[in-house]
């Protein structure tokens, strides 16, 4: 992405909720659209992310940097730099944790939770969240983003998640920002930044040692 | 004949239950006195005025901090951040709907808000607490445990204790180490804080109300007057919680 389009983003995302109008159906139709088209044509996506947590109550906030890198269909690295070093690979079913230097593996069909992260992160990221059966989509858009919140009907996700805020660039129809809103008002804020598209990524990039 | 296997298990329960955190080999100090005896000679090392000793979590020590945390519990393996405030100034008062796992309804104002989430921001639990409570904000479901939150309540009310404590006092001498162990009560807690010889240095805390939330808590790698490592154990329940600092203000 180039300076001024990050200069643009910050810029606009300052507003973006001030700014959020509901979409009638045909531009519902043209996001959906433009996100599988997107998708379709995204081999590989390489990214620094910026993670913020606030706590509502505390008027505090943790902020975490790293890398993201993901290839088609189902392979992802997602790495934490600062303040701590913390990565996680995923390969079709199975993820890799390194923590503290030591590598364990699982397989996600093994582990309902891991399986549903695994299921969100990719989601959110190709956008194949926007179809899937366990949560209702709504449907926004700020100057910058199609905003889109998709509400788990799970009620056991919807315990520790109230919804999950995903912001399509409205250029390319990738994902720039995420948001996770936890029901008691926390909530964390991922924004990626100097994304690259279709960039060679050699497999090896997922595999944790 | 079936009722060995019961017995040989009630009998498993009592000695494991009886495994006590209380420190060993603990000799009583005795106060300075002029001769050049060898005894004087280690009690000369103490404080001589009966000041009270540093807690851990002192309000003035810092105002928050940002810990990476790994909670073990049985087979269970989580991670994450745990993020430190000290709130004790602002005064925010709890409301009454909040769950709370506290047998006193006299709780209203906490010193350290602590929340734990996972790598990705998701709280696991988030907490309110000070030497005589602590109140459950928030916590995941899957760790929403009134018997695990007992425990914990234990291990975080021993933790964030900012004074110690109360009345009698007792100080003793762990004979293998050299290391200075003040005996307290702290509130329905039994509770034993053991420091470097010079008396200046915490290194760990131990502590329980009951034999199930026996507690032994660990610091080690101080920067400055904050402990860079932070263990806690339970042993009865299995149960570990390790903390490394990441940053503090």
């Amino acid at each position: 992405m180039p300076n001024w389009s990050i200069l643009f983003f910050l810029f606009s995302s300052a507003f973006v909720l001030a700014q959020q109008k509901p979409l009638d159906a045909v531009t519902i139709q043209h996001i959906k659209e433009g996100v599988s088209l997107a998708s379709k044509n995204t081999e590989t996506i390489s990214s620094n992310f910026t993670q913020e947590k606030e706590m509502s109550l505390l008027n505090d906030k943790v902020i975490t940097t790293g890398k993201f890198y993901f290839k088609k269909e189902q392979f992802l690295r997602w790495e934490y730099i600062h303040p701590f070093a913390y990565a996680i690979a995923i390969r079709g079913n199975e993820i890799s944790i390194r923590d503290e230097g030591v590598v364990r593996t699982f397989n996600t069909q093994s582990d309902r939770i891991f399986s549903e992260v695994n299921r969100i992160i990719i989601g959110s990221v190709n956008g194949t969240l926007l179809d899937d059966d366990s949560f209702t989509a709504d449907f926004n858009q700020s100057n910058a983003f199609y905003i889109v919140a998709l509400y788990p009907i799970s009620v056991s996700l919807r315990e520790s998640l109230d919804k999950i805020l995903i912001y399509f660039n409205k250029i390319d129809f990738t994902v720039d920002k995420l948001e996770l809103i936890e029901p008691a008002g926390d909530f964390t804020r991922i924004t990626f930044m100097q994304k690259q598209l279709n960039k060679p990524i050699a497999d090896e990039v997922f595999i944790l040692r | 004949m079936k009722y060995s296997f019961f017995a040989n298990l009630l009998i498993f329960i009592i000695l494991t239950g009886c495994q006590s955190v209380k420190p060993r080999n603990l000799s009583p100090t005795t106060e300075p006195a002029s001769s050049g005896s060898s005894a004087d000679a280690v009690s000369c090392l103490l404080p001589t005025d009966r000041r009270p000793l540093p807690a851990f979590f002192s309000s003035s020590v810092f105002d928050k901090a940002l810990y990476k945390a790994v909670l073990d519990i049985r087979e269970h393996h989580i991670t994450g951040l745990v993020f430190i405030k000290n709130i004790q100034d602002s005064g925010s008062r709890i409301p009454d709907s909040i769950n709370s796992y506290d047998s006193s309804d006299s709780f209203h104002h906490a010193a350290y808000r602590i929340v734990f989430s996972n790598e990705f921001g998701m709280t696991y639990f988030d907490i309110q607490v000070n030497e005589d409570n602590f109140l459950l904000n928030y916590c995941f479901e899957p760790l929403n445990k009134k018997t695990l939150w007992k425990i914990l309540g234990t291990d975080f009310r021993l933790l964030f204790a900012s004074e110690v404590v109360s009345a009698p006092e007792k100080r003793y001498i762990q004979n293998d180490s050299g290391y200075l162990v003040s005996r307290n009560n702290q509130g329905n807690l039994k509770r034993w804080d053991l420091y470097t010889p010079s008396g200046d240095t915490l290194v760990a805390v131990h502590g329980k109300s009951n034999m199930f939330d026996q507690t032994m808590i660990s610091f080690t790698g101080y920067q400055n007057i904050v402990p860079a490592r932070v263990v806690i154990v339970n042993p009865i329940v299995n149960l570990k919680f390790s903390l490394s600092l990441l940053s503090v203000n």
